[in-house]
């Protein structure tokens, strides 16, 4: 079949990133019609039409979908790389994996519109589909894991990055099993459900970030490999070692034993010390390369870091204490806290390792920064505001729903004025995306008379 | 420490977090089946679970406080009607429309034997013991304010009444504007409540008589609704 085809693996590592891109501002408009259907009460034809169960649907499938992808492709470009070659074990089957992938979630995605679905929040996608993600994933895997073989076996070179890359991408693999069965108990449906999503997000993502991260580190600062590597097992394992039971702070108010309030609220409490380092360790890193790190890809590397620690450990850690989590859970409190968290560790680093492999595809040295400086500043500024409303919202809520005792509905009008906020500032942030998006397609050279 | 033994320092601690959790979850989920009364789930109640899943009700409101924010949480809403108010908790699900005016729901096309299941199996979560969330239904924290709005849903005078966006549409919405434009005086209304034809030969309200109230609900429910608060 594609064995006379030569297939350029950074090619195929670059169509990756363009479907994540596409998908990425896919996933925009959706939310900014979910924030504003807070806001303005639209009529009864639009919510039968695109109700907000189906929009809410879409934007969440929609980031795990296009966030998988740039991981993936980042994956494979960090075996080939770490391993000392030129080539991926098979492009052919990297460009056959996206197809699938691609064909499984775009078709999930627009079944969505017509009540095709499983239900469950983020885990809608239906089991055929399922079936069809666990083959795309079981290709990357084999070829992931034989590109990092051949590596091995040609140039003896297997490093700690490519080690926690590669339990990285499995774990989150298996994780996603126990997501795609029918349950019966609702206490067991949601116990599943949060060994994918939280050890995913906590666990197997947190792995595959922190390698992403150290391998941008290692190959763009130059600092010692043996300090990159030391912090990055050190962190690993805190990570896991505070978030795998730290998923119990999931398991508070679902129907499980109470012992959980403390076991989950120890360990997770824990959970942002790792975050600490990590920033603390990156810091110290770009801070080698003074001149990196007021480069545009420095820079997203260093508000990573920060948000990531702000938005996942500051929010995370305050709302897991039991007494605060009583009022606070399932509020817009916990939306702040998702949206900064996932931008934090996940998107500002997926950016960055777009800008530096597609440049890099595309042979510039020297990168024309200017669009995208500009498109970091607006999306990272709307995506703090929308944060911040969210915030006042979801305190408003606490208050008036979960400690004044008012209704559900009552509480939500005091709300509406900040979600639409909230769908202003996502505006923005699509604005800022689109300029991202763009500049991505078309890099280009910084050019002698601009500066 | 040598650079070689580092993978050390990311394994353990891995090891031993996944043994605790698997530990603990063997035994957490042992105790599953007794905190959600897990011999009541009949099939019926089941595909109370796979209908609600059918139309994606999940995304747009929250179970144990997880899903979408949009909509009211469903744990224990049936306590909210209770097995008295089960038509209109029915009629909630099926005629959206009817019951919401601000922000709306979709109007679902359900079964009669979808809904019906709906029914059963939201009566079966609202008596799963989870720690006593949420605040609202809280044994400990209860719904604030006043004792008034508690004996409104407790008497279930909100089957038919409307008060603060909740109830029922059957009977007036009981704001105090209302009250004391229907009403001279607290009296009046306290004879009222205990026996409407008496006042008023042709009101179709339920009489309540006394026995219903202690004197001193009676005292605050009166207090409650004349006042406002
Ligand atoms: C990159 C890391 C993280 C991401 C992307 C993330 C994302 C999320 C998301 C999307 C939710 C909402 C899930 C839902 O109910 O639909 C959530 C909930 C939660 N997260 Fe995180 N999170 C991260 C890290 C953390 C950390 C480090 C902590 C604790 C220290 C934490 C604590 C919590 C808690 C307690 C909740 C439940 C909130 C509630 O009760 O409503 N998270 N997280
Ligand atoms: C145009 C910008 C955006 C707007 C206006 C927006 C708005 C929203 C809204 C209103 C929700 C529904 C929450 C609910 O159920 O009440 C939501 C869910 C969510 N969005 Fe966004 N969003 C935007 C962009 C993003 C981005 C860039 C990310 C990731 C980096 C993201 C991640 C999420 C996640 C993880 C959820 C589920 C949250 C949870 O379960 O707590 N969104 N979004
Ligand atoms: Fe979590």
């Amino acid at each position: 079949m594609g064995g006379q085809m030569i297939m350029d693996s950074k090619k195929v590592i670059y169509f990756y990133f363009i479907i994540a891109l596409v998908l990425f501002s896919l996933q925009l408009p959706f939310g900014i019609y979910l924030a504003s259907s807070y806001a303005l009460s639209y009529p009864q034809w639009v919510v039968d039409l695109i109700p907000f169960s189906t929009a809410r649907a879409v934007h969440t499938n929609l980031l795990v979908l296009w966030m998988l992808l740039g991981f993936m492709g980042g994956g494979y470009f960090i075996a080939m790389a770490e391993g000392g070659l030129n080539k991926i074990f098979s492009p052919f089957l990297a460009l056959l994996q996206l197809i699938i992938l691609f064909i499984a979630g775009v078709t999930g995605i627009i079944g969505f519109f017509f009540g095709w679905t499983q239900g469950r929040p983020l885990l809608e996608l239906p089991f055929q589909m399922d079936l069809l993600v666990i083959l795309g994933a079981v290709i990357f895997l084999l070829n992931i894991t034989a590109t990092m073989y051949r590596g091995w076996v040609q140039n003896r070179k297997f490093s700690a990055i490519s080690f926690i890359l590669l339990l990285g991408v499995i774990f989150t693999a298996l994780l996603y099993i126990p997501g795609i069965f029918f349950y019966k108990n609702i206490t067991m449906d949601w116990t599943a459900w949060w060994v994918v999503i939280h050890l995913w997000v906590e666990g197997s993502w947190e792995l595959i970030a922190s390698a992403v991260l150290a391998f941008l580190l290692a190959v763009l600062t130059g600092v010692d490999r043996k300090a990159i590597n030391k912090w990055l097992y050190i962190e690993a394992g805190l990570v896991l070692f505070t978030g795998i039971v730290g998923i119990g702070h999931h398991f508070y108010w679902t129907g499980h034993p109470d012992y959980w309030l403390w076991i989950g609220a120890s360990f997770s409490v824990l959970e942002p010390l790792p975050l600490l380092l990590m920033y603390w360790d990156a810091k110290r890193h770009l801070e080698h390369k003074p001149e990196f790190l007021s480069s545009l890809v420095g820079t997203l590397m260093f508000w990573s870091v920060v948000l990531h620690f702000i938005g996942a450990g500051v929010w995370g850690g305050f709302m897991t204490l039991p007494f605060v989590n009583y009022w606070t859970h399932g509020t817009q409190l916990t939306v702040s806290h998702g949206h900064l968290a996932f931008y934090g560790a996940f998107a500002l680093l997926l950016f960055a390792v777009f800008y530096v492999l597609m440049s890099q595809f595309k042979g510039i040295k020297n990168l024309f920064e200017k669009r995208g400086v500009i498109s970091f500043k607006i999306m990272t500024g709307s995506m703090i505001a929308m944060t911040l409303f969210f915030l006042m919202a979801g305190t408003i809520q606490v208050c008036l729903e979960r400690i004044a005792g008012w209704s559900y509905v009552e509480a939500q009008e005091w709300m509406r004025w900040w979600m639409g906020f909230a769908a202003i500032a996502g505006a923005g942030f699509a604005a800022g995306a689109a300029i991202m998006v763009y500049d991505l397609f078309f890099l280009k050279e910084k050019s002698l008379n601009s500066k | 420490m040598k650079e070689k033994y580092l993978w050390l320092w990311f394994i353990l601690p891995t090891l031993i977090s996944a043994a605790v959790l698997v530990g603990l979850l063997k035994h957490s989920i042992k105790e599953i089946p007794i905190r959600t009364n897990a011999d009541l789930l009949t099939e019926k109640v089941v595909a109370g679970k796979v209908a609600l899943q059918k139309y994606n009700c999940n995304d747009c409101h929250t179970f144990f406080g997880i899903g979408g924010y949009y909509a009211p949480d469903l744990t224990k809403i049936y306590r909210k009607y209770g097995d008295g108010g089960r038509e209109l908790l029915k009629d909630v699900i099926l005629n959206p429309e009817k019951h919401f005016t601000g922000r709306r729901m979709k109007k679902f096309n359900i079964t009669d034997s979808e809904i019906e299941a709906m029914m059963d199996y939201l009566r079966w979560t609202s008596n799963i013991n989870n720690n006593d969330w949420p605040p609202v239904y809280s044994e400990k924290y209860g719904r604030k304010g006043n004792g008034g709005s508690n004996l409104l849903k407790a008497k279930k005078c909100l089957l038919c009444h409307r008060y603060n966006g909740e109830g029922g549409g059957a009977g007036p919405a009981l704001s105090a504007d209302f009250i004391r434009k229907s009403f001279d005086s607290k009296d009046s209304l306290r004879k009222f409540i205990i026996n409407p034809q008496s006042g008023n030969k042709d009101s179709l309200m339920l009489p309540y008589g006394g026995a219903e109230f202690t004197e001193k609900e009676l005292d605050d429910l009166v207090k409650f609704l004349w006042e406002g608060r």
